[in-house]
């Protein structure tokens, strides 16, 4: 009978040692590219036109790092990235959250029809509605504005689509208690059913704020005037003025800075991001 | 007085109609079982008292108020679901709080009637904790603990014991006997499970598709059950059913022949028998007796250890059961002989309906 045992565990242990080695290799090459990136930015620029390869041997510099802080429209740049991604987040998880339970949790004429339309949404791609978008826009005169930045990345389905998962997934029975304990359906919603969605808020409420910090083609799009440039609008109008001239090592410090809060959010959400994709809803 | 009085309460869901205008009265302090098999309504009827589902038809009435247009938090009911429903984010004592702080209780109120439920279920040491770091025993006590504080006029309960494992399952009937007697509340009890309904039901309700069967006492319903539904739900064994075709009377008394051509004297009076129609008459296993009387072939043989329940094959191929105490029993393919003890039989219409003797003790 031990032998079967042994066989198993070892069976185990070795499976273990290759998933792991596996692992490794893969994180390996994930984050290859952005050691790269991070060692040729604080490389002298001169030193990198000649070559690109050592980023291990000095010398080292801080000076492109002090030559993005030197240029006074990053942090107004980055103000106006968070204004804009931050705001689409808290928009985002309110519109996103409150259609979830309404499709979740409520009937009404047409409802699977209009969530077909929200599931619909997905496959249109941005490209496509971007001219129609810059016309509506300009329009009303909204060109240049917060609103204009913000507004039209609220219509996420995605967004919508994962928080009707997660609401259908939560037991009714929790709800129908609550219900029974005197409360309102809006504090039934507020009290019961958001703080045991916090996962998939956490999720959403991350790849919303990635994807509005990361956002370009649309606040490229929209915003004209330098002062209402997001970060990565911003930058790139840097590295058209100077890329030829300041030299690579200047563009990845400029890649690093803009990754820097985007990196820093990670590591604090990083407990929900885990437990949202490991984690099932509260039954 | 907190009787429950459901009148002409009906309930579809699209063309399928699932209550079919449905009266009942439940006495302030009645423990009430709803008995029957899966899809029977028996939870939608409790669901519909609780307001978690709107009637589409008939009125509902609480302690002689109107009930049925109230949201559920206003009809003075609370309810313990088959799975608990916990707040999984909140410890026990705020789950046990919600409710009290949604109708403005003061929190010194609150902590009073927390601290007396928690003694009354014994679960004083778990109320800093998560529903996520108790058992289901644990959970199911704090459930009712949060029904109890509230201080309803009827408790309702749906399908509560159904995930707890055999022996806890046991317990816990138990202690909600117990509960019962000590609040003298008004509860409603849903299950599909006899046992339960027996054990702890001062009155069940048999439902099926969506009617009533019978209500009445547990041994009422066991001994002289309604229908012939009933009789096969009520008891277990099941009641054992034989072909039987009445042949005359002797002394006022109806007598049949069963399909091997055995008759049978019932204590049924046959004025209340139908004129004609094929009938089924039921036996309960205890009242099978092996001895002189029909041959029979053992097929099958149960030990549940204090009794033995033997599965036999008529001559005609049917399946009598009948029961032996303890473990005294014929082996499987014995020939043996049984009769049937006219005292208590039962004979069932065409239409389910059931014919008793006047008595049955």
């Amino acid at each position: 009978m031990a032998a079967p045992h042994a066989m198993r565990g070892y069976r185990n242990g070795f499976g273990d040692r290759v998933l792991f080695v596996a692992v490794l290799l893969l994180a390996a090459i994930w984050i290859a590219p952005i050691v790269w990136v991070v060692g040729l930015s604080f490389k002298p620029n001169d030193v990198l036109m000649r070559s690109t390869g050592g980023i291990v041997f000095p010398p080292f510099t801080l000076k492109n790092y002090a030559d993005i802080l030197a240029a006074s429209s990053v942090f107004h740049w980055m103000l106006n990235s968070a204004i804009v991604a931050i705001g689409q987040t808290i928009l985002t998880l309110l519109i996103a959250s409150l259609a979830g339970y309404g499709f979740a949790r409520t009937n009404f004429p047409g409802k699977r029809m209009l969530f077909v339309l929200v599931l619909a949404a997905l496959a249109v791609p941005e490209q496509a509605i971007i001219v129609p978008l810059h016309t509506m826009f300009a329009v009303v005169d909204l060109h240049n504005t917060y609103a204009a930045l913000i507004a039209p990345r609220l219509a996420f389905p995605f967004g919508v689509l994962l928080m009707t998962q997660y609401f259908r997934a939560i037991s009714p029975e929790i709800e129908e208690a609550a219900l029974l304990d005197s409360a309102s359906r809006f504090k039934v919603f507020w009290r019961i059913v958001l703080p045991l969605s916090i996962p998939a808020q956490a999720t959403l409420g991350i790849y919303t704020f990635l994807h509005g910090w990361n956002d370009y083609f649309w606040p490229l799009v929209s915003a004209t005037k330098p002062e209402m440039y997001t970060l990565t609008v911003g930058l790139a109008a840097m590295q058209t003025n100077f890329a030829q001239t300041e030299g690579i090592g200047f563009l990845m410090a400029q890649a690093v800075f803009a990754g820097l809060p985007v990196m820093i959010l990670y590591l604090f959400f990083q407990r929900y991001i885990v437990s949202a994709v490991a984690g099932a809803p509260a039954k | 007085m907190s009787g429950l009085s459901l009148k002409n309460v009906s309930k579809h869901f699209g063309m399928l109609e699932v209550i079919h205008d449905l009266s009942l009265d439940i006495a302030d302090g009645e423990f009430a079982v709803f008995l029957g098999p899966s899809g029977c309504g028996k939870s939608t009827l409790l669901r519909m008292v609780a307001g978690l589902e709107p009637l589409s038809g008939g009125e509902i009435h609480i302690g002689g108020k109107r009930i049925d247009a109230l949201a559920p938090g206003d009809r003075g009911v609370a309810m313990v679901f088959q799975h608990y429903a916990l707040y999984p984010h909140m410890t026990v004592r705020q789950n046990v709080a919600f409710g009290l702080r949604n109708i403005g209780t003061k929190s010194d109120e609150i902590a009073r009637k927390i601290a007396a439920a928690a003694g009354t279920l014994e679960i004083a040491h778990l109320l800093d904790r998560k529903p996520a770091q108790l058992s289901g025993g644990q959970r199911q006590r704090v459930a009712i603990a949060r029904a109890i504080v509230k201080q309803p006029d009827i408790f309702l309960f749906d399908e509560p014991l159904s995930n707890l494992d055999a022996a806890l399952r046991s317990r816990t009937r138990i202690e909600l006997a117990r509960l019962h007697h000590r609040l003298r509340a008004t509860m409603v009890f849903v299950t599909h499970d006899q046992v339960e309904a027996m054990t702890m039901a001062t009155r069940i309700v048999v439902m099926n598709q969506g009617r009533i069967e019978q209500v009445g006492a547990p041994m009422e319903i066991y001994l002289q059950p309604a229908t012939r539904f009933v009789a096969s739900f009520i008891g277990s064994p099941a009641m054992n059913f034989l072909a039987a075709t009445p042949t005359g009377d002797a002394n006022g008394r109806i007598m049949v022949r069963l399909a091997d051509g055995t008759t049978v004297a019932t204590a049924i009076p046959a004025a209340a028998l139908p004129a004609s129609g094929p009938f089924t008459l039921g036996v309960r296993a205890e009242h099978v007796l092996p001895g002189a009387g029909s041959p029979a072939r053992v097929d099958v043989v149960e030990r549940l250890g204090e009794r033995t329940l033997v599965h036999a094959l008529a001559n005609d191929g049917s399946t009598i059961v009948y029961d032996e105490p303890g473990d005294v029993a014929p082996a499987i393919g014995d020939h043996i002989q049984l009769t049937i003890d006219p005292a208590h039989v039962h004979l069932f219409d065409a239409a389910g309906r059931a014919y008793h003797a006047d008595r049955i003790a």
